[in-house]
C-alpha cells in the first residue's frame, strides 16, 4: 500500500518533471489494438475505445483488458507492447533535439523496442523502480510489490524508487530481478526465459465466432501463455 | 540546355547497372545498389562457364592496403559474391574478377589486371541524415497491414525548424493521396478506412515527400508495403511464415564447335516464425564431376536471433581474416552470442580429395627426378615409381574462436585453426600439408564507437608434407647424436615432438624454421576516430613471409607499415573528400635481394547532390614501388624495380527527364605507369564507358551503352569500341517480358554479341525464361548459348 501511495506521488512528479517544454504534439500513437484497449487523453479525461492511429499526448494514458493488447508508438520510434491487464501512462517532452520520454506501468507486463540517440532518455517507472534504458529491447513485469527486466539487446539502468542506493546495470541477455528489501539481484536469461522474449514480439491472435439471432459476433483477442 | 548538356557530357556508373568489358568468359557484371553500410551483391554473367573452375571477387575499400578475397558461388551461367556491409564505404570500392580456367591459366576481369589495366570502381553513396530526421512510424519496409488496420505515420520530432510539415505529400502507388493526412504536432497520421483500398493486388509503393518552408523539395522518403484482408494478417502474425523457390536450366553451349549440355537445377526454402529463421538451399549442376572439385551446393541454416546461427552445407565462415575468410567450407559452422561470452566454430572440408593419374611408371634404376615423380605400389602397378597427374588431397579444416565481450564497446576473442590433408584420401599425390594457426584479436570502444581500436595477431605453423608423420625415435636418436654438432639432447627432441606433434606433426617440413625473425606472425593494429564530420583510421600491418593461413587463400605476406585514411563527409553527406597514404615495405626477413618500399597516395571528391544534379567522383591514386637497385648493377640490375603509375577516375551519373526519364551514367578512366625498373613495363590505359536507360513508357525501356577502351603495355597497343544498344519490352499484361540487346565490338577486339530474353509469367508462380546469346568472332568461329529455365514459387 505504501508502494501506491508512493506511486501515487510519484505520477505527478514525473509528470512535471518531463512536461517541460510540452507542446500540443502528440507523445505517441497507437499503432495496434487486439480486443479491449482504451485509452485517456490526459489523467482527467473519460476512458474512450483506441483506434490504430490514435494519438496519444503527453499525460495520457492505455489501458489493456484481459485478453487484450496494445502497441504503442512513440514519436521517436520506439515501441512499446502494453500486455494484458496493463494500465500505462505516457509521459514525453522534448527539449532542443533532446527528446524524453517516461512511461509508467502500475501493473502488468510491458514489452519494450527503445530507439534512442544523443541525449535522449526513456525511463520506465513501475512502483517500485525506475529503470533508464539506451537503444535497447526486453520486457519489464511488475506489480505494487517487485519489478522484474529481462534484458533481450543494450544495456539498463534501474533503481529502487525509495532508496536509490539500491541499483542494478545489466546488459543484453541478462535479468534483473528486484527483491523485497529493494535491492536487485542480476542472473543470466535462461532459454526459457529468451523464449517469452521472442514469443512477446510476436502479436498472437485467436478470433471467437459467436452465432447470434442478430448475427455473427466476432471476437478477437491476444493470446500469450507466459506470464 | 542544362541536361542537354548534362546527356552528352555526364557520366557515370550508375548505382545500379551492368558494365562490359572484353572477356571470353564474362560478358557482364551486375552490381545491386551501393550504399554505404549495405552490402554489395556483384553478379557476373559466364559465357563458356564449363572452362571455368573458380571465380573469385577481388575487392578494395577506398585507401585500404590490399584487395580482399571471396570465392564467388557459380550457379549456372552466372557467379556471384557479396561485399560484405562493414567494407561498404564511401567514396568507392575498386573491384576485379579472378578467374581460374580448368586449363590452370588464370585470368582476370577487366583483362591484364597484373599488367597495369586500371580494376572496376563501384560508387558508394553515404547515408543521409535526413532518414535520421524523418522518422517513419509505420509501416516498417515489407510489413504486412490488415485492410482495418492500415496506419501510415511519420514524425517530424527530429525534423530541423526550416520543414513545412504541412506541405508534406503522400502517394500510394503514385496516388497523392495527401488531401486524407492528419496533422498532428510533430506527427502526421493516414489510418484506417481513410486510406484507399481501390489498387490492384496487395502491394503498396509509398513514396513521402517533405518540404521546407521556401517550398523546395526537402527530402523523399520510400516504404513498400502489403495491404491483406485481417484473416490473411492474423495468420501471417501468428503463423510461421515461408516462401521458397525451384528453378531447373537446360543450356546448350556452342563454343568453338564444340557443343556441351548443361542441366541445373535449383531449390530455396525460407521460413521464420517465433524469432527463428531456417533456410535450405541448393544447387544441382550436370557438371558436378568426381574429378573436379564441387559444383553441386547445399546449405541449411537456423537462426535464432541474434544469439544462436548454425549452417551445414557450404558455408563461407568469417572469422579474424588472419584465420579464415573468404573460404568456401562444406560441413558445419555457427555461433552462440550469449553477450559476454560467445563461441564461433566451424569443422569441413574446403577440398575435395580427387584422385590423379599415373602417366608413365619407372623402375627404381632409372627414376628421373621430378615433383610429380612419386612412390607407387610396385606389386599393383609393377614399377615403383610413376610420373603422375598428381591429385588433389582432402583437405579438413576446423576453426575455433571463443570471445569475451558484445562487440559493441569491447571483445577480446583467441583464434585456433587446424587444416590438414587426408593422407590416405587419394593414392597418386605428393606432399600433402597441414596447418595449424593461432590467434586472438581486440576490440575496444568509446562515445558509441567513434573511438574504436582494433587489434588481431596470429602466429602460424606449416608442415609441407606430412605424408610420412612424425619424426621416429629411431630418425630422431640418428641425428642427435651423442657427437653431433647441433649441441641438443635426443631426448629434449622427442619431448618437444611429443608435445607439438598433438597439434601438427612434426618432420623436417615444419615451418618455420627462424620464429624468432616473426617469419609466421601476422598483426595489424588500428585507430579510428570519427569526430567533426572526419572519420579518420590509422593502421599498422605486419605480415611476415611464411605466414599462411589455409582458411584465407589470398592474403598478402611479406609486407608491412602503416596506412591511413581521412574521409571527410560534408553538406549532410553530400559531399565527401577522401584522402589516404600507404607506405608499405616486404623483405622483412631478408629473404630477397633488396627491399621494396610500396607507396600510395589516394585523394577523391564524391558529390552526391540526392537532387536535380549528378552525382559525381572524381579520384586521383599515385602508386610508387622501388627496391633502390640500379638497372645497370651487372649483377642485381635484372631485380631492379623502380615504377610509378597515375590513375585518375572521373565517374558521374544521373536521372533527367528530357521529355522521358533516362538514367544516364559516365565513367572515364586513365591510368600512366612509368617503368624505369628491369621489366620497363611501361603501360597507359584509358577507358570510357556511356551508359544510357530510357524509360519511354510503362512497358518499354531502351538501353544504349558505349566503351571505349585504349591501352598500351609494354609498346603493345590494344584499342576497342564496344557500342551496345537494347530494350525491354513488356507485353501481354506484363506476363510477357522481351529483352535484347546487340553490342558489336570493333578495333583490336572485333565481335558481334546478341543477347536475346524471354521471360513468361505462366501462373502467378510459374515462369518460363528463353536465353539465348551468340558470340560472333569475324573469320574465326560463331558461339552460341541457349537455354531454357523453369522456376517455381512456393
Amino acid at each position: 500500500m505504501k508502494r501506491i501511495i508512493l506511486l501515487l506521488v510519484l505520477v505527478p512528479f514525473v509528470f512535471s518533471s518531463v512536461s517541460k517544454g510540452q507542446s500540443n504534439s502528440p507523445v505517441a500513437l497507437v499503432k495496434k489494438i487486439v480486443k479491449d484497449v482504451t485509452f485517456k487523453k490526459t489523467s482527467d479525461s473519460d476512458w474512450d475505445f483506441a483506434k490504430t492511429g490514435t494519438p496519444l499526448m503527453d499525460g495520457g494514458l492505455v489501458k489493456t483488458g484481459s485478453k487484450s493488447l496494445a502497441l504503442v508508438l512513440f514519436t521517436e520510434g520506439s515501441l512499446l507492447r502494453v500486455r494484458e491487464n496493463s494500465i500505462l501512462n505516457i509521459y514525453g517532452s522534448k527539449e532542443g533535439n533532446k527528446v524524453s520520454r517516461n512511461t509508467v506501468i502500475t501493473k502488468g507486463t510491458l514489452g519494450f523496442d527503445v530507439q534512442k540517440q544523443g541525449d535522449d532518455e526513456f525511463k520506465f517507472t513501475t512502483p517500485t523502480a525506475v529503470a533508464s534504458i539506451r537503444g535497447t529491447d526486453g520486457l519489464i513485469f511488475c506489480d505494487s510489490t517487485v519489478t522484474r527486466v529481462f534484458l533481450e539487446n543494450g544495456e539498463l539502468y534501474i533503481e529502487s524508487t525509495t532508496d536509490p542506493t539500491k541499483n542494478g546495470r545489466i546488459v543484453g541477455g541478462e535479468k534483473i530481478t528486484q527483491n523485497q528489501d529493494g535491492t536487485f539481484t542480476t542472473t543470466p536469461l535462461t532459454d526459457e526465459e529468451r523464449n517469452i522474449i521472442t514469443q512477446a514480439k510476436t502479436q498472437t491472435t485467436k478470433k471467437v465466432i459467436i452465432k447470434t439471432a442478430h448475427g455473427d459476433v466476432e471476437i478477437e483477442y491476444y493470446t500469450s501463455d507466459q506470464q | 540546355m542544362k541536361k542537354t548538356l548534362y546527356i552528352f557530357t555526364l557520366l557515370v556508373f550508375a548505382s545500379s547497372g551492368i558494365f562490359a568489358q572484353i572477356s571470353n568468359y564474362i560478358s557482364g557484371v551486375k552490381i545491386g545498389d551501393a550504399k554505404e553500410k549495405n552490402p554489395i551483391t556483384v553478379i557476373a554473367d559466364l559465357i563458356s562457364a564449363e572452362n571455368i573452375s573458380e571465380i573469385s571477387l577481388a575487392y578494395k575499400p577506398f585507401g585500404e592496403s590490399e584487395f580482399l578475397k571471396l570465392e564467388m558461388m557459380i550457379a549456372g551461367n552466372a557467379a556471384s559474391a557479396t561485399i560484405p556491409l562493414d567494407k561498404v564505404q564511401p567514396p568507392y570500392i575498386e573491384y576485379y574478377l579472378i578467374i581460374n580456367l580448368k586449363s590452370g591459366e588464370p585470368q582476370t576481369y577487366p583483362l591484364g589486371i597484373s599488367e597495369g589495366v586500371s580494376p572496376l570502381q563501384i560508387s558508394v553513396s553515404g547515408v543521409s541524415q535526413k532518414d535520421k530526421e524523418i522518422i517513419v512510424l509505420s509501416p516498417n519496409e515489407g510489413e504486412a497491414l490488415s485492410t482495418d488496420e492500415q496506419l501510415i505515420s511519420i514524425s517530424f520530432v527530429r525534423a530541423p525548424e526550416s520543414i513545412d510539415i504541412a506541405k508534406t505529400k503522400f502517394f500510394l502507388n503514385g496516388k497523392d493521396v495527401s488531401d486524407i493526412a492528419v496533422v498532428a504536432g510533430d506527427i502526421i497520421v493516414l489510418s484506417g478506412e481513410n486510406i484507399p483500398t481501390d489498387f490492384a493486388g496487395s502491394a503498396r509503393d509509398l513514396r513521402i515527400e517533405i518540404y521546407s518552408k521556401d517550398g523546395s523539395l526537402y527530402h523523399t522518403l520510400k516504404r513498400t508495403f502489403q495491404v491483406v484482408s485481417p484473416e490473411v494478417a492474423a495468420a501471417i502474425e501468428s503463423q510461421w511464415k515461408y516462401n521458397g523457390s525451384l528453378r531447373g536450366e537446360s543450356r546448350s553451349e556452342n563454343l568453338n564447335s564444340v557443343g556441351t549440355w548443361y542441366n541445373n537445377a535449383t531449390a530455396n526454402f525460407n521460413a521464420n516464425g517465433s524469432g527463428i529463421q531456417l533456410s535450405a538451399y541448393g544447387y544441382l549442376t550436370s557438371e558436378e564431376k568426381a574429378e573436379k572439385q564441387p559444383y553441386n551446393r547445399y546449405l541449411a541454416t537456423l537462426d535464432a536471433g541474434d544469439w544462436l546461427s548454425l549452417k551445414a552445407g557450404d558455408s563461407y565462415p568469417r572469422f579474424p581474416n588472419l584465420i579464415m575468410e573468404g573460404k568456401r567450407l562444406r560441413g558445419f559452422s555457427g555461433a552462440l552470442n550469449l553477450g559476454f561470452i560467445n563461441v564461433q566454430a566451424a569443422y569441413g572440408e574446403t577440398v575435395r580429395d580427387v584422385e590423379g593419374k599415373i602417366i608413365q611408371t619407372y623402375s627404381a634404376s632409372n627414376v628421373p627426378l621430378g615433383s610429380d615423380i612419386i612412390a607407387i605400389d610396385k606389386v599393383k602397378y609393377g614399377a615403383p615409381f610413376a610420373k603422375a597427374n598428381l591429385g588433389t588431397y582432402n583437405r579438413k579444416v576446423l576453426a575455433v574462436r571463443p570471445s569475451f565481450g558484445s562487440g559493441e564497446n569491447f571483445q577480446l576473442g583467441f583464434s585456433y585453426l587446424h587444416a590438414q590433408d587426408e593422407v590416405n584420401s587419394i593414392e597418386f599425390g605428393a606432399r600433402p600439408q597441414e596447418n595449424v594457426v593461432v590467434g586472438s584479436d581486440f576490440m575496444l570502444a568509446f562515445d558509441d564507437q567513434n573511438i574504436m581500436f582494433t587489434s588481431q595477431a596470429a602466429v602460424s605453423l606449416l608442415n609441407k608434407d606430412i605424408s610420412n608423420g612424425s619424426l621416429t625415435d629411431a630418425q630422431i636418436d640418428s641425428i642427435f647424436t651423442a657427437d653431433n654438432s647441433y649441441d641438443v639432447n635426443a631426448s629434449d627432441v622427442k619431448k618437444y615432438r611429443d608435445y607439438i606433434d598433438k597439434f601438427i606433426t612434426v618432420n623436417q617440413y615444419l615451418g618455420p624454421w627462424n620464429p624468432q625473425e616473426f617469419a609466421s606472425l601476422g598483426a595489424e593494429a588500428a585507430l579510428s576516430l570519427n569526430y567533426l564530420n572526419n572519420n579518420v583510421r590509422a593502421s599498422y600491418i605486419y605480415r611476415g613471409n611464411d605466414f599462411q593461413s589455409f582458411g584465407q587463400s589470398f592474403i598478402r605476406t611479406d609486407v608491412r607499415g602503416i596506412n591511413i585514411v581521412d574521409r571527410i563527409r560534408m553538406l549532410d553527406n553530400k559531399l565527401f573528400f577522401s584522402f589516404g597514404y600507404e607506405d608499405l615495405q616486404d623483405n622483412l626477413q631478408n629473404t630477397k635481394i633488396a627491399t621494396t618500399k610500396f607507396k600510395t597516395i589516394s585523394a577523391s571528391v564524391s558529390i552526391f547532390p540526392r537532387a536535380d544534379f549528378p552525382n559525381i567522383t572524381v579520384g586521383y591514386n599515385r602508386f610508387t614501388n622501388s627496391n633502390g637497385l640500379p638497372v645497370s648493377h651487372p649483377q642485381n640490375g635484372k631485380y631492379a624495380i623502380d615504377d610509378e603509375t597515375n590513375r585518375i577516375l572521373v565517374q558521374l551519373s544521373y536521372d533527367f527527364i528530357a521529355g522521358i526519364k533516362h538514367s544516364s551514367s559516365v565513367s572515364f578512366t586513365t591510368s600512366s605507369r612509368e617503368d624505369n625498373g628491369a621489366a620497363n613495363s611501361d603501360a597507359q590505359f584509358n577507358n570510357f564507358s556511356l551508359n544510357l536507360n530510357s524509360f519511354w513508357e510503362k512497358n518499354l525501356m531502351s538501353v544504349f551503352g558505349l566503351v571505349y577502351s585504349s591501352s598500351e603495355i609494354s609498346g603493345t597497343p590494344f584499342d576497342y569500341f564496344t557500342i551496345s544498344a537494347g530494350g525491354r519490352y513488356r507485353m501481354l499484361e506484363d506476363k510477357l517480358t522481351l529483352t535484347a540487346t546487340l553490342s558489336p565490338s570493333f578495333g583490336d577486339f572485333e565481335r558481334q554479341a546478341l543477347e536475346f530474353v524471354a521471360d513468361y509469367n505462366v501462373l502467378k508462380n510459374l515462369n518460363l525464361a528463353f536465353q539465348t546469346r551468340i558470340y560472333r568472332i569475324p573469320g574465326k568461329t560463331t558461339n552460341s548459348i541457349i537455354g531454357l529455365i523453369t522456376r517455381y514459387n512456393i
